[in-house]
C-alpha cells in the first residue's frame, strides 16, 4: 500500500500551499484535544501564520519533506535547525516542528518513513539530536514518539494572563 | 538580607545576571546529569548572554532583577515574546526564558516575587499568556509553577540521531 509512496523535499516557498489541507487537519486535531484552554485560531488564519513560519524556516535552511501518492500530498514533516542548550554540551539539534499524516492514511507507516527521512537529512548535516513536542493529551503522538526512541526532556507549562 | 526589591534590568547591564546564571548552570549540572556533560562557565554564559541581547531588543521583552537592601543581586528573570501561535488565536506569547535565584537566597520568596512581577509586567505589555519550559526531571520546579497556576501545555521529547 505504501509502495507507491514518494517522499520529496519541498524547497520552493511558492509551493507551500500544497500542504495547507494537511496542516488544517492537524490544527483541527490539536484543537479537538481540548487540553489547552485558549481560543482556537480560524483554520485559514492558522495556515496563514503557519505558512509564514515555514517560509521563514525554508529561508534559514529548514527541511520540508512531503510524502505523496500519485502526486497527492498525504503527509509532511517540517524540520528546523534549532539552537543548543546553554547548560549542556549536547547538540546540535533539529526540531521536528510538524509531522502530520492525512487522517485516511494513518497506520500505513508514512509517519515512520517521514521521520526516518527527517533524521537522515539532519544527520547528513551533522545534527546529532532531534527534538519534538506534542500537546498534552495527544496519546497517539506520545505512543508514536516513544516507539521511535524519543525520551521526555522538558515540559512546556502555560497560563492565560 | 530578607528585604529585596525587584526592578527592570537594563539590557546594557545584563552582565549583572552572570553569577546568577552560573549558579543555575551548576544546579542543572548537579540535578540533571542525564542530559550529558555540562558546558564550561564561560561558554555557557557567553551563549546565554548573546541570546538575552537578541531577545531583549523585542519591544515587549524585559528582564527583572531582585536586589537586597544591602545591594546584592539575588535573582533575575527574562521574559520574551514568541510571536503568534498557529493553533490558538493569540498573536503574542510571553515566554519566561529564565528564572534564577541565588542558592544563598532560596526560600525567601525571591522566585515567587519575580514570577508575580513578571506576570504583572507581561500583562501590562499586552502579552495574553505566559509559558515556561521546565526540565521533566525537575520536580521542585514543576511543583512551584503548578502552585502558581501554570498548567501543562506540551511535552518535549528528544532522540539521539548519531552519525554512522
Amino acid at each position: 500500500m505504501a509502495d507507491d509512496l514518494v517522499i520529496r523535499q519541498l524547497t520552493d516557498p511558492a509551493e507551500l500551499d500544497v500542504v495547507a489541507p494537511l496542516w488544517k487537519a492537524l490544527q483541527a486535531h490539536h484543537v479537538s484535544l481540548g487540553s489547552i484552554d485558549l481560543p482556537a485560531r480560524d483554520p485559514e488564519d492558522s495556515w496563514r501564520v503557519r505558512r509564514g513560519i515555514y517560509e521563514h524556516g525554508l529561508a534559514e535552511g529548514a527541511w520540508l519533506w512531503v510524502a505523496e501518492r500519485a502526486g497527492e500530498p498525504v503527509g509532511y514533516a517540517f524540520v528546523s535547525r534549532a539552537g543548543e542548550w546553554a547548560s549542556w554540551q549536547a547538540g546540535p539539534l533539529v526540531g521536528l516542528e510538524t509531522l502530520v499524516v492525512a487522517p485516511g492514511e494513518r497506520g500505513a507507516g508514512i509517519g515512520e518513513r517521514l521521520l526516518q527521512t527527517a533524521k537522515d537529512g539532519a544527520r547528513s548535516e551533522g545534527y546529532t539530536h532531534l527534538q519534538v513536542g506534542y500537546i498534552e493529551g495527544n496519546v497517539r503522538a506520545a505512543a508514536f514518539y516513544e516507539r521511535a526512541g524519543f525520551t521526555p526532556v522538558e515540559r512546556v507549562l502555560g497560563m492565560a494572563l | 538580607m530578607a528585604d529585596f526589591t525587584i526592578a527592570r534590568l537594563d539590557p546594557a547591564e545584563v552582565d549583572r545576571a552572570e553569577p546568577l546564571w552560573n549558579a543555575l548552570r551548576e544546579h542543572h549540572e548537579l540535578t540533571l546529569p542525564e542530559l550529558g556533560p555540562a558546558r564550561s562557565r564561560e561558554e555557557s554564559w557567553g551563549m546565554r548572554r548573546s541570546r538575552y541581547a537578541e531577545w531583549l531588543t523585542e519591544p515587549s521583552a524585559f528582564a527583572l532583577i531582585a536586589t537586597t537592601s544591602d545591594g546584592r543581586d539575588v535573582g533575575y528573570c527574562v521574559v520574551t515574546d514568541l510571536g503568534a501561535e498557529t493553533t490558538f488565536a493569540n498573536d503574542r506569547v510571553g515566554c519566561l526564558e529564565t528564572i534564577a535565584v541565588h542558592p544563598d537566597a532560596r526560600r525567601l520568596g525571591v522566585g515567587s516575587a519575580l514570577l508575580t512581577e513578571a506576570r504583572r509586567q507581561a500583562a501590562h505589555e499586552g502579552l495574553p499568556e505566559l509559558t515556561i519550559t521546565v526540565f521533566s526531571g525537575n520536580a521542585s520546579a514543576l511543583g512551584f509553577y503548578a502552585h502558581h497556576g501554570f498548567v501543562e501545555y506540551l511535552k518535549v521529547l528528544r532522540a539521539p540521531n548519531p552519525a554512522g
